[in-house]
């Protein structure tokens, strides 16, 4: 299987001098296609860092970083915004829909980005509703949806532009247990029916009953394969 | 760049801003009107200011001429096609006396079918005639009233050979124009001439089809060997007065410009400002730098765009109510008439988007160089 992550030797830095952090200490990490990753540890393990270097986010201070089979350092910040366009999904802890647009159009948004077109934008994100059973709420804004519901229009955001890669980040972090299940099905049903490598980092043990793989970061090192 | 993706965004945005997008367009709206109706006044005053010195105190263009080249120079003015009308004047200081009072006035000779033609003195008419001939003269209003004399009562000039002139008060008119008012007496320009005696010279007053070419034919005769003024030279203060009257006018609108740029920068970066997670998901989800520049840009032009209609739909109203307002100018009362034409809609649609586009560009880069990974950061 190709790979859709490779990470050799990846540093990052916050600070200069005294007072820099060491978030991520020579991180090497590969992740195949149709995986479903999870990466745990403890608050300020670097888990976020990690994902918003593999996202494109954010760049490593050292280490090469592969996505899709590119090298994300030769890439200008117009590019790499396009290229997460196409290529990444990301799904963030606390939904982060935009509250001025309805749900609908908060799905709809990453291919309108894409595409330009907005009628077929719009259809392709109803359709992705309907498939989450979330039809009902298309019209809603997103303060009008309940907390699962948000972040399963989240997910359904992220996936509109069929990623082949899936970031998320804390998913289900703010949500009820009823509604953490339903999320992670849902992201298991991504991984499976449409083939997207899937990465969660999280401190959730109910994560891993999920995941085809587990990591541990701590202190900004990978410890460990469970 | 995604143009479709951009507009789509900034009209969610002015939908959803409902509140703040009102407020911003009625600022707009507010400084576009003062703007229109400050500069149609302006406009309405120079307007005023200008018709009505223009023919009455002040000819289009002004040509000295003995009254040996008059017939020659006559010939040259008409056939030239920018030149609607002349007449010949003969101007001199006189004594007026009536009874035991007496007082200075310019004595003005004219042909009153010629001069009819190129002054408008004629429409201010207020009591008699104004056909001045022979031994008849017309005299302003407050002229009349300080020398306690009405039409039909005679009056005497002491001319500068010495000699008294008795004349006939044909008609009073009345112009507002003070100087006018106070101090000229028409008469008969053959009379006067046969009066003062030797080769006097004629002040040719022209009246042109459009004024503004006046410069070109006060040129064009000096060409010729005459000594010719256009109006631009002879109202020379008035449109100094004018252009210190732009100047402040100008001022103003400068002021209000700031104001108003000043409140529309406050509200769009405190909505930039609450809006910062929504921009880094944006990029985060793969919306460009530029593209989130364009979408604030466009939102600012778009109340620009508002703000100018309604703006301009109110100052439009206003004026047509009005019609006209009474100021005191020179010290005198006019009429000033609220002139909007299509070159001040344009100047006013170029303010709303320079104010709204000034005011919303540094909340666009502001909101442009939103770094996702440190806004998500921070939950």
């Amino acid at each position: 299987m190709s790979k859709v992550v490779e990470l050799s030797r990846v540093v990052k830095v916050y600070g200069k001098g005294e007072l820099a952090v060491k978030a991520l200490k020579g991180v090497d990490l590969e992740v195949s296609e149709g995986e479903f990753l999870c990466i745990m540890g403890p608050s300020g393990s670097g888990k976020t860092t990690l994902l918003n270097i593999i996202a494109a986010l954010d760049k490593p201070t050292s280490g090469e970083v592969k996505v899709c089979g590119l090298n994300l350092a030769k890439l200008s910040e117009e590019k790499l915004a396009r290229f997460r366009l196409r290529n990444i999904g990301i799904v963030f802890q606390f939904h982060n829909l935009l509250p001025d647009l309805t749900a609908l159009d908060n799905v709809a948004l990453p291919a309108i980005i894409a595409t330009g077109d907005i009628k077929e934008s719009r259809k392709r994100a109803l359709e992705l509703l309907e498939w989450l059973g979330l039809s009902s709420g298309a019209q809603h804004k997103p303060f009008q949806l309940s907390g699962g519901e948000r972040q399963r229009v989240a997910v359904a955001r992220a996936i509109v532009n069929k990623p082949r890669l899936l970031l998320c980040d804390e998913p289900t972090g703010s949500l009820d247990y009823e509604s953490k299940l339903r999320v992670l099905e849902l992201l298991k049903r991504i991984n499976v029916e449409k083939k997207t490598a899937v990465i969660v980092v999280t401190h959730d043990e109910l994560v891993a009953k999920y995941s085809t793989r587990v990591l541990r970061l701590v202190d900004g090192r990978i410890l460990e394969s469970i | 760049m995604n143009w479709r993706f951009v507009w789509f965004l900034a009209l969610r945005y002015l939908v959803s801003w409902k509140k703040h997008s009102a407020i911003i367009v009625v600022v707009i709206a507010g400084s576009v009107f003062l703007y229109a109706l400050t500069y149609s006044m302006l406009c309405g005053l120079e307007y005023a200011t200008l018709s009505r010195t223009l023919g009455l105190a002040v000819p289009h263009v002004k040509v000295e001429v003995s009254p040996r080249d008059y017939s020659k120079l006559a010939e040259l003015l008409e056939s030239d096609t920018r030149i609607s009308a002349f007449s010949p004047r003969l101007l001199c200081d006189s004594l007026l006396v009536v009874g035991e009072s007496s007082r200075g006035v310019r004595v003005i000779g004219i042909q009153y079918s010629l001069e009819n033609r190129v002054s408008k003195i004629s429409r201010y008419i207020v009591d008699g005639s104004w056909s001045v001939r022979d031994d008849e003269c017309v005299i302003g209003v407050v002229l009349a009233d300080k020398m306690n004399v009405s039409v039909g009562e005679s009056i005497y000039l002491l001319l500068p050979t010495g000699s008294l002139w008795k004349l006939r008060i044909r008609g009073v008119f009345e112009t507002s124009i003070s100087e006018i008012d106070s101090y000229v007496v028409y008469v008969d320009l053959s009379e006067l001439e046969n009066r003062l005696g030797g080769d006097k010279t004629y002040c040719v007053a022209l009246r042109l089809k459009n004024p503004s070419e006046a410069s070109m034919v006060a040129d064009w005769l000096k060409e010729k060997g005459y000594r010719a003024s256009s109006w631009e030279k002879l109202a020379g203060n008035i449109l100094r007065l004018l252009e210190v009257e732009r100047f402040y006018s100008n001022a103003l609108i400068g002021s209000v410009l700031v104001i108003t740029s000043l409140g529309i920068v406050n509200i769009m970066l405190m909505l930039t400002e609450s809006r910062k997670k929504s921009i880094g998901v944006l990029k985060a989800i793969g919306a460009t730098s530029r593209e989130i520049f364009s979408i604030y840009f466009v939102v600012s032009l778009i109340y620009g765009v508002l703000g100018y209609l309604v703006g301009l739909v109110g100052a439009v109203a206003v004026a047509e109510a009005l019609k006209e307002v009474s100021v005191e100018f020179l010290s005198e009362k006019i009429t000033v008439p609220f002139i909007l034409d299509s070159e001040l809609c344009f100047l006013s649609l170029v303010f709303s988007i320079v104010v709204s586009t000034i005011s919303c560009a540094y909340s666009a880069y502001r909101a442009s160089t939103i770094k996702p990974a440190e806004v998500m950061r921070f939950e």
